[in-house]
């Protein structure tokens, strides 16, 4: 433990990478995603990348008419 | 729970940041005059990157993740890299921050506000203040390494609807070497077995080269005993990052059919897999 205290060195906003997901192609074809958009997914599926996984997210996410609220959270 | 309930758990929480006992590090610091305990934090959250995703398990799409930097292990592999580590990194997270970010995540048909790091355990007093003051919350789900301590878990009964926790290794020599963590087993077992009584739960674990063996059939075995159904997630989008260099086994991405090998297991041992 040290008592010194820090300054922020740097500072992001917090939605420098909202609007951003990262492609990794690997050396074997597959694909990985960080942060995956909707628009993603459907590309995603279009091209027959995990099948069954993209179709359940897709449908889990057609099937949100409103998001659900509570009056603060919690159960 | 109500903003009223939300902010007298913020307050229980608070006492935290004069002796920090909410991860299994138990290092006592007295964050508010500045003392730095191994996750380095003050009483002050970041947010580093906040957005609506698609790729999380089916039931929690589309999820608002808010990541928050720092943590309390220091996994080889971390994907976020440096900014799970360093808790200065990020926009400071207060309630109107988060209003406002959830106001932009409902247009966009967010169900859930998603804590994630990091490790947001250890900023459990600012999250709650956040949260208290946010006005309308959707329900929240709780993205977690689970080395939390009872306490911890404590404090987050009756304000997390779901727990999502990472089950990483499935013994603790393993995860002494690659996250620098003792007693590694035994906490988040322990803790499984705590939140699993009170808490939807979600495990993941993430398939990491050579680990077959000692780590995911340890885990997945042990879910079956202790916790028969469990619902599990298994990852395997591994990659060599931040330090995964500096450990042979690490320096390889999985092979292709590591993923469907490992769905197949669990769900031979009666686990209920994430597809």
């Amino acid at each position: 433990m040290s008592d010194v205290r820090r300054e922020p060195r740097r500072q992001m906003t917090a939605d420098d990478e909202s609007l951003t997901s990262e492609l990794v192609i690997g050396a074997d074809g597959r694909v990985h995603v960080f942060g995956t958009s909707l628009a993603i997914l459907e590309a995603l599926d279009a091209i027959g990348v995990r099948g069954d996984a993209v179709r359940a997210r897709l449908a889990a996410a057609s099937a949100t008419v409103a998001p659900p609220t509570t009056a603060a959270g919690g159960s | 729970m109500d903003a009223a309930s939300l902010a007298r758990a913020a307050d229980a929480a608070a006492a935290h940041e004069r002796r920090c006992l909410l991860c299994e590090h138990r290092c006592g610091a007295d964050r508010a005059a500045g003392q730095l305990g191994p996750c380095r934090a003050g009483t002050e959250a970041r947010v580093f990157r906040h957005r609506v995703e698609h790729g999380e398990e089916p039931e929690l799409v589309p999820s608002h993740l808010f990541y928050l930097s720092g943590c309390d292990l220091r996994c080889a592999f971390c994907i976020a890299e440096e900014r799970a580590f360093d808790p200065r990194i990020g926009t400071p997270l207060d309630a109107p921050f988060l209003r406002r970010a959830l106001e932009w995540g409902r247009a966009r048909g967010a169900r859930n506000l998603q804590w994630v790091g990091g490790e947001p355990t250890i900023h459990l007093p600012a999250i709650l203040r956040a949260m208290a003051g946010a006005g309308e919350l959707p329900p929240i789900v709780w993205k977690t390494d689970l080395h939390a301590t009872p306490e911890a878990l404590r404090l987050l009964a009756g304000v997390v609807d779901v727990q999502v926790a990472d089950f990483k290794f499935g013994n603790d020599a393993c995860a002494a070497r690659i996250a620098g963590v003792p007693r590694y087993v035994e906490i988040v077992t322990r803790n499984l077995l705590l939140v699993s009584a009170s808490t939807r739960l979600i495990v993941r674990h993430l398939l990491l080269p050579g680990h077959f063996e000692c780590c995911f059939l340890g885990i997945v075995r042990w879910l079956a005993d202790h916790l028969p159904g469990a619902r599990v997630s298994i990852r395997d989008g591994y990659l060599p990052k931040w330090q995964a260099r500096h450990h042979a086994d690490l320096r390889s991405p999985l092979p292709a059919d590591a993923g469907s090998l490992a769905r197949r297991e669990a769900a031979l041992l009666g686990l209920d897999v994430v597809e």
